[in-house]
């Protein structure tokens, strides 16, 4: 196991490469000069936009651009924003804002979402089953923003138990609406994949035999058919991890917290490859990784699954 | 087997203290809500609701207006006056409009308690001015001379001070322009004339996060980015005083949620963005400020098209729009529709009525114009920059044209963003009629007509690159004018003269939308936005 998961870490290391090398590619592909979008409606004097074209190698063909980045990077230089802000600053600033979000986010799918698929299972086709269904398919086919601007509007300005937007409450009170309103579309697909599968794992020919052998429901149930129910869930959660850190900015927005997904969003638009490089390349190497622990956890929860 | 549940535990757990760990950091803020109050005023603190400023030296902000005007003290001021008054100058004064002396109230000091004094004008004007530097708002010194050395098309510059800018005494600066300015008094009051402490220039990068200024309330801590920053009552400000004992303006990535914020009482003065204009009497009904500031919107075209060349065709599109209409259903009737390119704060009373028949909607008349234009071919193209706020106001606008002029096909080309719109208009790409618009950053008629209008202007791209040698000599006339008042007469003549040869649409003369909560009063916005020294906390 341990020369697999250094063959994967091995892996990531090429990744790495053709990422950063791509998401350049990309922003420097788009089209309009963001140094002569700066000024807006007033253009900068020529002296100054030449300054800055040459501040952030913008005069370069890409790939020397690129190599140029790469090597400051090697000597622990993010390269800084249009603002002159460093990226690494920047980053240090708002990731832990997104990690707080969507790991709050995804605790509570973990959580919530087990938890009503078990229990779910275990009471299928009585009145709790059919209301827990009817909340996740409701909840599902109602926008994010709407969910969002309501839940804000309802906990913020009314009822006033939560703050309306930023996070100067810290977490959990500034975190919570947000995190719920982020978890509240995987946690449904985490409760219906674990009932689905909890349900064919109960028909199934070694419950009985564990039964017939003595073991108590509960033992067979939270040890056996649980157990084995996880698999798809645990593959679900994985990916969710890092489309959780990814997929903040329309909440990041509507709540004001400063996070990645917002910083992400407005340097798109303004076109500061720097950043975008940056913050793109965490979520890569996030997302890479949660998924390595996905096919670890794999192999502990189904023996049958090794890893050579 | 005992180990996946370790696993998942040890998982679940982990995470679970990330966040908490995570949590830790932030935690209360420290607002002690101004209740430490010197005593001879109203004191107390209020917040404001901004964007995450580009910069807080003021060579180099673009935006961050209210925040700079908490933290420095330029030479003039506005307030609701479209003539400048004097802030920390005592005097501007000039015989001929190129020579100007300023003399500056002595006394006054910067946070850390060095003097103000001319020199520090001087070394902060260098430093805007320097192109290396790379300074958004050297512009704003490009008529000083000297600018030009400091500005090469190539190369290094081989000085590092303007050679127009003369300190005389402590309290004395003389200036020299390239071309003589009538308006200079004005552009003082831009960011980019602001004075720098010494501890500036030592590292710029390190007093941008807690700017030392000379303004009526000093940094309290220093930026947090994204968040907020706080300002608290400097005591030794020779200026007039403000009410607040301090301020503290929170940051926002959406001013809608700022404005959310705003209405559960969270931040209490928002800048409302457009899209709330609507709503905006019934959230705050008795608590919004509408200042009629010098900002002009437009529908601009591409001049260097053929197919627009035909003033007619122009003065048809403008007729065929129903401002009015369109003012209700997107501005909540907030605007005022344009009859020229200056509104009523302008100075002189402005310009209203200048545009004629042209700026009334009579879509009979357009048509009839249309036809003497020789009509028109295919489709017509709106350009805009898509998802910054333009969409419904240009689709409207789009449709005003299809329906009222009869062209069939009217449709809108939105941009993926500012930066490729600027592109189209730079590099001349743009195929139709586009979005124009222009908020002057000092109240004199001079600020849009030379930027937009002028042959030399830095905002020509938005009129169209529009050039008239007849303008440029009547700018340049009211430039030189002996007084002010002659010179607001001028700019007159040549706005008249613009007006003439029809380059844009002049559809609304926009507005600086404020709301508060009730927690404030006495809340005046006015060209330098916000007047923070008044605002009382109740």
């Amino acid at each position: 196991m341990g020369k697999y998961v250094v063959s994967r870490l091995l892996q990531l290391v090429l990744v790495f490469f053709g990422v950063t090398l791509l998401i350049y590619l990309a922003v420097y592909a788009l089209p309009g000069d963001p140094i002569r979008a700066l000024g807006g409606d007033r253009q900068l004097p020529e002296s100054v936009i030449n300054a800055m074209r040459a501040q952030f190698n913008l005069d370069d063909p890409v790939l020397i651009q690129y190599l140029k980045y790469l090597g400051n990077l090697f000597t622990g230089d993010l390269g800084t924003d249009f603002n002159g802000r460093p990226v690494a600053d920047l980053m240090g600033q708002r990731w832990p804002v997104t990690i707080r979000l969507a790991l709050t986010a995804w605790v509570i799918q973990v959580v919530l979402g087990i938890g009503l698929g078990v229990l779910t299972a275990l009471r299928k086709g009585t009145w709790l089953d059919h209301t827990v269904l009817f909340f996740t398919v409701g909840v599902i086919s109602i926008p994010v923003f709407v969910l969002a601007y309501t839940a804000q509007i309802a906990f913020g300005v009314k009822l006033g138990v939560v703050p309306v937007s930023g996070i100067d409450d810290g977490w959990p009170l500034s975190y919570l609406v947000p995190s719920i309103i982020l978890a509240i579309f995987g946690l449904a697909s985490v409760a219906r994949l674990v009932r689905a599968s909890m349900l064919e794992n109960l028909r199934a020919d070694y419950v009985k035999t564990a039964m017939a052998k003595g073991l108590s429901r509960r033992r067979v149930v939270y040890r056996h058919v649980l157990r084995n129910s996880l698999i798809p869930a645990v593959t679900f959660l994985g990916i969710d991890l890092g489309y959780l850190l990814g997929g903040t900015v329309i909440i990041e927005g509507v709540f004001n917290l400063p996070g990645v997904g917002q910083l992400l969003f407005s340097s798109i638009a303004s076109q500061q490859g720097p950043v975008v490089v940056g913050v793109a390349t965490v979520l890569v190497v996030i997302f890479l990784l949660a998924n390595l622990v996905v096919d670890l956890l794999y192999g502990v929860l189904d023996p049958r699954i090794r890893h050579e | 087997m005992r180990t996946w549940q370790r696993l998942a535990a040890l998982a679940v757990g982990a995470a679970l203290f990330t966040v908490t760990a995570c949590g830790g950091g932030s935690g209360d803020d420290s607002s002690s809500a101004g209740g430490d109050g010197g005593g001879e005023s109203a004191g107390g603190t209020f917040s404001v609701g901004i964007d995450e400023p580009d910069s807080l030296i003021p060579g180099r902000a673009q935006g961050a207006f209210d925040e700079m005007h908490a933290l420095f003290s330029g030479l003039v001021k506005f307030g609701d006056q479209s003539e400048p008054q004097m802030l920390h100058a005592e005097s501007v004064e000039s015989d001929d409009n190129a020579v100007w002396t300023i003399k500056i109230k002595p006394g006054w000091t910067f946070h850390d308690g060095t003097t103000v004094t001319a020199q520090s004008y001087a070394d902060a004007w260098n430093a805007t001015a320097y192109g290396p530097n790379a300074w958004a708002n050297n512009a704003q010194l490009s008529n000083v001379v000297g600018w030009d050395e400091l500005n090469p098309a190539e190369g290094t510059p081989a000085t590092d001070t303007l050679s127009g800018v003369e300190v005389v005494d402590e309290n004395t600066l003389r200036v020299t322009l390239k071309a003589a300015d009538s308006q200079f008094p004005y552009k003082l009051g831009q960011p980019g004339f602001y004075p720098l402490p010494a501890v500036a220039f030592e590292d710029f990068d390190a007093f941008n996060e807690a700017p030392i200024g000379n303004g009526p309330y000093m940094m309290d801590g220093s930026w947090e980015h994204d968040v907020q920053l706080s300002v608290t009552r400097y005591e030794d400000y020779q200026g007039p005083q403000p009410n607040a004992d301090g301020i503290t303006f929170r940051i926002y990535s959406d001013t809608t949620t700022a404005y959310t914020d705003a209405i559960g009482g969270a931040v209490d003065i928002v800048s409302v963005p457009q899209e709330k204009y609507k709503q905006l009497t019934t959230d705050f009904p008795d608590s919004y400020v509408a200042f009629n500031a010098i900002r002009l919107d437009w529908l601009g075209f591409p001049l260097w098209d053929p197919r627009f060349q035909d003033p007619r065709l122009r003065q048809a599109v403008s007729m065929a729009i129903d401002r009015d209409a369109v003012n209700e259903a997107i501005f909540g009737g907030l605007y005022t529709p344009a009859t020229s390119y200056h509104g009523p704060s302008a100075p002189g009373g402005g310009t209203e009525g200048l545009c004629g028949e042209f700026c009334e909607f009579d879509p009979d008349r357009a048509k009839e114009l249309l036809a003497e234009a020789g009509g028109w071919d295919g489709p017509m193209e709106i350009w805009f920059p898509g998802g910054v706020g333009y969409d419904q106001t240009f689709e409207a606008l789009a449709n005003q044209i299809r329906q009222n002029l009869g062209i069939e096909e009217v449709t809108t080309k939105s941009q993926p963003g500012f930066v490729q719109f600027i592109e189209a208009l730079d590099t001349q790409q743009a195929t139709g009629p586009f979005r124009g618009g222009w908020g002057s950053l000092y109240p004199s008629m001079q600020s849009l007509l030379w930027a937009v209008f002028s042959t030399n202007g830095d905002g020509r791209a938005g009129g169209g690159s529009y050039a008239n040698p007849e303008v440029d000599a009547l700018i340049a006339q009211a430039d030189a004018a002996p007084s002010l008042d002659e010179a607001t007469e001028l700019y007159k003549a040549a706005e008249e003269r613009i007006i003439e040869d029809f380059p844009i649409v002049p559809l609304f003369y926009a507005k600086y939308v404020y709301a508060h909560s009730g927690n404030v009063s006495n809340v005046i916005i006015g060209f330098d936005q916000i007047e923070l020294n008044e605002v009382v906390v109740n």
